[in-house]
Parts: C-alpha cells; sequence; structure tokens
C-alpha cells in the first residue's frame, strides 16, 4: 500500500523534472563545512584583505545594530557574478545575506569552492561601501543549470537594539508529501526563522521568501508561501530564482530590543546545556527514502524497529512538529535576556543559544570551541532513538542526529535552570530538559556518551566530536586577535555614542569598553579578528557628525569577557 | 534503484551519477551484498561526499578498498575488492 504510493509519488516527480534520488534530503544539502567551506574561507584570506568586505563572525544569524531595516535582492551569475559598485555605494547595507546554490562538483574541494567564492566576493567587495558579510547559506545541486548566488541586502535604520537577520533554504523536506505541500512550505519557512527565535528576535518580524518550483506548481507554491509568511510576520515582496527547481526558504528578520545571547565568555563551570525538546527529525525522512528503495532495508526495518503503518504516523506527527514555528520558545529567551546595555548576570539571563537543527549533536562542539570550554552531555534526546540508530547502522545518515526547524540548545547557569524549563515548557511541543554542562575552561572538547555514538556512521565525524579545535575554520577565520585603543573627540559624549559603540561591537562579537573622559573625549579598547577591530574602528564615527578618531593597534591581551561602557 | 553492470572479467560497475545521500551509501551495500566474493566493484559518482561515504561503507562491510580516482574534473572512480 505504502510502497504503491511512494512509487507513485517518485513517477509525479519524475513528471515535473525532479529525479527523487537526486534531490538533496538532509544529509546532502549543504557544502561540506568542515572538509570544504572552512578550508576554502582560509584559502580566501588574503584575497579578503585586498577587498572592502568583512566576514561576521559565524553565528546562526546576523546581528546588527538597528529599530527597523528594509531588504533589497540580487541575483548574480555563479560564472561570472558582477554588480555595480555605485549600487552598493548607494544602497550603502548594512549586511549582505548570501545563498549559493552551485552544482555539487564545484563543493567538491576547499580549493574548486573557493574559486566560486572569490568571484563572489570580488563582486560584493569592489565599492567604495565595505561590505559587512553577515551569513552565507549554500546548498549544492545535482542540476548543473540551476545555479545562482542570491545576495539580500539588508540595511538597518535606527540605533536603538538590533536587527537580527538569517536565510535559510532547502530543497525538499518530505518527499511523500505534494510538491507544493503545506505542511512542507511551513517547515521551510520556520527553518529560516529558527534562527532568528534562537537569538530571542522575534519582533516586527519580516519575511523574504525564496521559492522556485516546475511551473505547473509555481502559482501556487507562491500563493502558499505568501499565504504562510503573511500569518507570521511582514511579507517582503522580492524577486525569485526561477530555475524550476525545487527551493523553499526565506531570508527572514527581526527586531530584538534586548541584549543578545552571545555571551560565551562567561561560560564556565556551572553552566548547564538545555535543550527545547529531542532533536534528529532528518533521521525519519531519509530513513523512509531509504526504506522505500530498497526491498531488503524495508524488511529489516519492519523487523527491528516498527511496521510502516506505524512510521508513517511517526513520521507525519515529527513533520507537524516540525511545521509548528518556535514562536513561543523565542519568546521564552527573550524573557531571559538583558535589557539593552545592562550587563550579564548569570542568575537572570541566558548566556548562549544555538540552533540545534543541521549540523545535530554538533552544534555542542561549536559552542564548545567558540567559547574556550569543554562541554560533557549526558543526555542525546531524539524523536526516535530507534529510528536514529537504524539510519546510522545502515549508512542512510552520516549523522543520524541532525534536523530541520528543530530544538534550540540553551547555555544558562545552573541556578537558572528550574524557572527557565518551567517557562519552556509552556511552548507548544516544547520538552524541555538539561542534558548537559560546561566542565570548565578548554581546548573545545565535547565529550558524548559512548552509546551516543550509535547515531554516527561516519568515523570521520566520530574522531571530531572529542577532538580539540577541529573545526578550526570556525573559530580560527577569526584569525589575528588584536587590540584597538582608540581616542574619540568631538560632540561625542550624551550623545548616545558608547551605546552605539557597544552595539556595534557585539555585534562583530568584539569585547573591550568604552568610557567617557573627563576631557570630553571617549576611550574606546576593542579586542578581537584584526579586520573586525579594524572595521569597527573605521565605522565608530558613523552617524555623529562632529566625531573624529586616532587608533593604535597592538596584539589583544584578551583580558575582556564582554564590551563594557564604563 | 541502480543496479551495478557486469563490464569485464569479474568487474562490476555501478554508476551513481546525479545521485545524492542517501542513495550512494544504500546503493553500494546492495551491490557489495549481491556481488560474488572476489570480484570488483567500480562505483562512479559526482558526488563529493560518496567518495569518503561509499568507502566507509566497503570498509565496515569488511571490503578491501582499492582507491578513490577523480576520473575527469568532478566525476570519480571508487573501486572495491569483494
Amino acid at each position: 500500500m505504502s510502497l504503491e504510493r511512494f512509487r507513485e509519488r517518485v513517477r509525479l516527480y519524475r513528471e515535473a523534472g525532479i529525479a527523487l534520488e537526486s534531490l538533496s534530503l538532509g544529509c546532502s544539502v549543504k557544502v561540506d563545512l568542515y572538509n570544504v567551506l572552512y578550508p576554502a574561507l582560509q584559502l580566501l584570506k588574503d584575497e579578503v584583505y585586498k577587498l572592502n568586505l568583512v566576514i561576521a563572525p559565524r553565528e546562526d544569524a546576523a546581528i546588527m545594530p538597528g529599530e527597523g531595516a528594509y531588504l533589497r535582492r540580487y541575483f548574480l551569475n555563479t560564472e561570472e557574478p558582477w554588480l555595480e559598485p555605485s549600487e552598493i555605494e548607494k544602497l550603502a547595507p548594512t549586511v549582505a545575506i548570501v545563498l549559493a546554490q552551485l552544482y555539487m562538483g564545484k563543493a567538491a574541494s576547499a580549493d574548486v569552492f573557493a574559486k566560486y567564492v572569490a568571484k563572489l566576493y570580488k563582486a560584493l567587495g569592489s565599492s567604495r561601501h565595505k561590505v559587512w558579510l553577515g551569513k552565507g547559506h549554500s546548498i549544492v545541486s545535482t542540476k548543473k543549470g540551476a545555479e545562482f548566488f542570491m545576495v539580500d541586502f539588508i540595511k538597518a535604520e535606527g540605533s536603538r537594539g538590533y536587527v537580527v537577520a538569517n536565510n535559510d533554504t532547502i530543497q525538499v523536506i518530505d518527499p511523500s508529501e505534494d510538491l507544493d505541500s503545506q505542511l512542507q512550505i511551513a517547515v521551510a519557512v520556520n527553518n529560516a526563522l529558527n534562527d532568528l527565535f534562537t537569538k530571542g528576535a522575534w519582533k516586527d518580524l519580516h519575511i523574504a521568501p525564496v521559492y522556485d518550483g516546475p511551473s505547473a506548481y509555481k502559482a501556487s507554491i507562491k500563493a502558499k508561501v505568501e499565504g504562510y509568511v503573511s500569518a507570521l510576520g511582514k511579507l517582503v515582496e522580492a524577486p525569485q530564482p526561477d530555475m524550476g527547481y525545487l527551493l523553499l526558504g526565506a531570508t527572514a528578520y527581526a527586531y530584538l530590543d534586548r541584549e543578545p545571547p552571545l555571551f560565551y565568555k562567561q561560560l564556565d563551570e556551572g553552566f548547564v546545556v538545555i535543550v527545547t525538546r529531542p532533536f534528529g527529525e532528518l533521521a525519519f525522512f531519509t530513513t523512509y527514502v531509504a526504506v522505500h528503495t530498497d526491498e531488503f532495508l524495508l524488511q529489516r526495518f519492519e523487523r527491528e524497529v516498527m511496521s510502516l503503518e506505524q512510521f508513517e504516523r511517526e513520521k507525519r506527527r515529527v513533520l507537524e512538529v516540525m511545521a509548528t514555528p518556535n514562536l513561543e520558545v523565542a519568546k521564552a529567551i527573550y524573557e531571559f535576556l538583558p535589557d539593552l546595555g545592562e550587563a550579564f548576570d548569570p542568575a537572570s539571563h541566558i548566556a548562549a543559544t544555538i540552533d540545534v537543527s543541521g549540523p545535530g549533536i554538533f552544534v555542542f562542539k561549536e559552542v564548545a570551541e567558540k567559547a574556550g570550554v569543554d562541554i560533557r552531555l549526558l543526555d542525546v534526546p531524539l524523536m526516535s532513538d530507534r529510528i536514529s540508530a537504524f539510519a546510522a547502522e545502515n549508512y542512510v545518515m552520516p549523522d543520524a542526529t541532525a534536523g530541520t526547524n528543530g530544538a534550540i540548545a540553551i547555555f544558562a547557569h545552573k541556578r537558572l535552570a528550574d524557572e527557565l524549563i518551567q517557562r519552556l515548557s509552556k511552548a507548544p511541543h516544547a520538552r524541555p530538559l538539561v542534558i548537559g554542562e560546561v566542565v570548565g575552561k578548554g581546548e573545545g572538547r565535547l565529550v558524548v556518551p559512548e552509546w551516543a555514538l550509535k547515531y554516527i556512521s561516519s568515523n570521520k565525524l566520530r574522531e571530531k566530536l572529542g577532538a580539540r579545535q577541529i573545526l578550526g575554520g570556525l573559530s580560527n577565520v577569526v584569525s589575528r586577535p588584536v587590540r584597538a585603543v582608540a581616542y574619540v573627540e568631538g560632540r561625542v559624549q550624551g550623545v548616545g555614542f558608547r551605546p552605539m559603540a557597544r552595539a556595534r561591537a557585539k555585534a562583530l562579537s568584539l569585547v573591550g569598553y568604552a568610557k567617557n573622559l573627563p576631557d570630553g573625549r571617549v576611550e574606546v579598547v576593542v579586542e578581537g579578528d584584526e579586520e573586525r577591530v579594524r572595521k569597527f574602528v573605521e565605522e565608530l564615527c558613523r552617524g555623529f557628525d562632529d566625531c573624529r578618531v586616532s587608533a593604535a593597534y597592538s596584539p589583544a591581551t584578551g583580558e575582556f569577557k564582554d564590551f563594557e561602557i564604563i | 534503484m541502480s543496479e551495478a553492470v557486469l563490464v569485464g572479467d569479474n568487474v562490476y560497475v555501478l554508476d551513481l551519477k546525479g545521485r545524492v545521500c542517501p542513495y550512494p551509501q544504500l546503493a553500494t551495500l546492495r551491490a557489495i551484498r549481491a556481488l560474488p566474493p572476489g570480484s570488483t566493484l567500480e562505483v562512479i559518482t559526482d558526488n563529493p561526499p560518496s567518495c569518503e561515504n561509499v568507502p566507509a561503507v566497503a570498509r565496515r562491510e569488511g571490503k578491501e578498498v582499492l582507491g578513490v580516482f577523480e576520473v575527469e574534473p568532478g566525476v570519480w572512480k571508487i573501486v572495491i575488492r569483494l
């Protein structure tokens, strides 16, 4: 029964010009971060240095100072990407958010991928306006013609608070659903919002959808996407790729009038890891497809795990969970963030958050490295441990803990854990629980329970879990940490100069302080990645009429945990 | 699902071009189980992660991976002794 239906689906997709076997399910959709993307960024460091371009710290979302924003979208050819420099200068965007869909052969190795990324960087970094590359998202495509760079320029306005922006786009979630399935559209849009929600940003939500599909379905996809988006926030009209290939997602931005949870340096012994619900959603969909294309696997699945009927019911339940936006979780996170300008207090604030979606269990590794701590997981709660174990054992997925629009992980002091869990449990589908702890300052190690390794079939990935600093590029794309001591003169006291400096420093992941001097000047000391420090100093006076900066650079001392106003 | 084709003396070719995760791993596993021991299986792929995943499947099934060769730009041949 189910097999027959599935074959019909395969036919339906094929008639629409799409081979189901060639669609990126979650296990293949992204450019390999560890072997391709980060090494490519390393290769491009010198290139970037020559351009008027700066790469933002890796975060779930781009975070920039501002109260509101507008978006302008461009599509660039991947072979000869070009953007009129005067156009960039006129627009003077605060950040650029990039979605790249490249043929998979071009994402094969760091040097080939770097060649294409370099062209894009050149197109973005050749104007007199310094472009801040806030967030990149790349998809590999099996179709040679279906390639593009989509650049969403976001221009933030105002100076109170933060604008948080992100793009996430997928090809397909559940191929047993229709091409224009409402549930699938909801999952894809929610997945783009989830990174904003992770940072506690949910107010004044704007969504510029990205969608594409075979011509027979396009009108229906457009209507459903726009309907869904309008129910959640404000629809932002923008051009679409129009390649006739399946694509669903969005660039979204929201306003945050509190301090974002970027207090990585505060993490230490005494902090715990909380997840809002179990994760590992993708194992349901990859396993579903796998058992329908291989009778041997299907028999084994029914013998060892569950009947196909039960599997269908459970998969549907998981899809419904994913189709629910994590808006209530975002509101809960927001309640535990410091007010604008307020200092972090471990007794009442969340220190850090991360979206568990894509890389599953590896996100904890990412936080460990970024914060310079060691993390021990005591539990790895999954939507179905049996299905994830089956997926890993049978090579269906290299990492069966991965998900889409998944749980959010929260790092907070253990004193806050009970209150947080109580608040989080009010969100739909939430099952919040403490799953681990920060062991203390360290080299970025992640310790997982021995039994959890059964969810990871790739030996290479297993090795990475326990190693120190394997994400290399990730924390080390932040290469040379420097210190800048800047003196700012003019009319800079009593005009909101220090709060603005602080917001910009937070957005660039810089630490230090801004202090009013008795002689009317402001002393600003910042530390962090050299290029970001330079960008910060160059833009210190932006928005202030009577303002002059002089700065001196030296090696960083590592003495700061946050950026403070003194 | 793609099937391996006998092309020479005990040499089978499994062409998986255009296929992405999880198909290459699964098709390789099927071929490993179906083909006679001692034969050679050549998996052709244009999906970069498969160059890592497919040999991993073969090794975990106790087979020897003789090599991964780029036969043309962006296309690889993974040779497995069954």
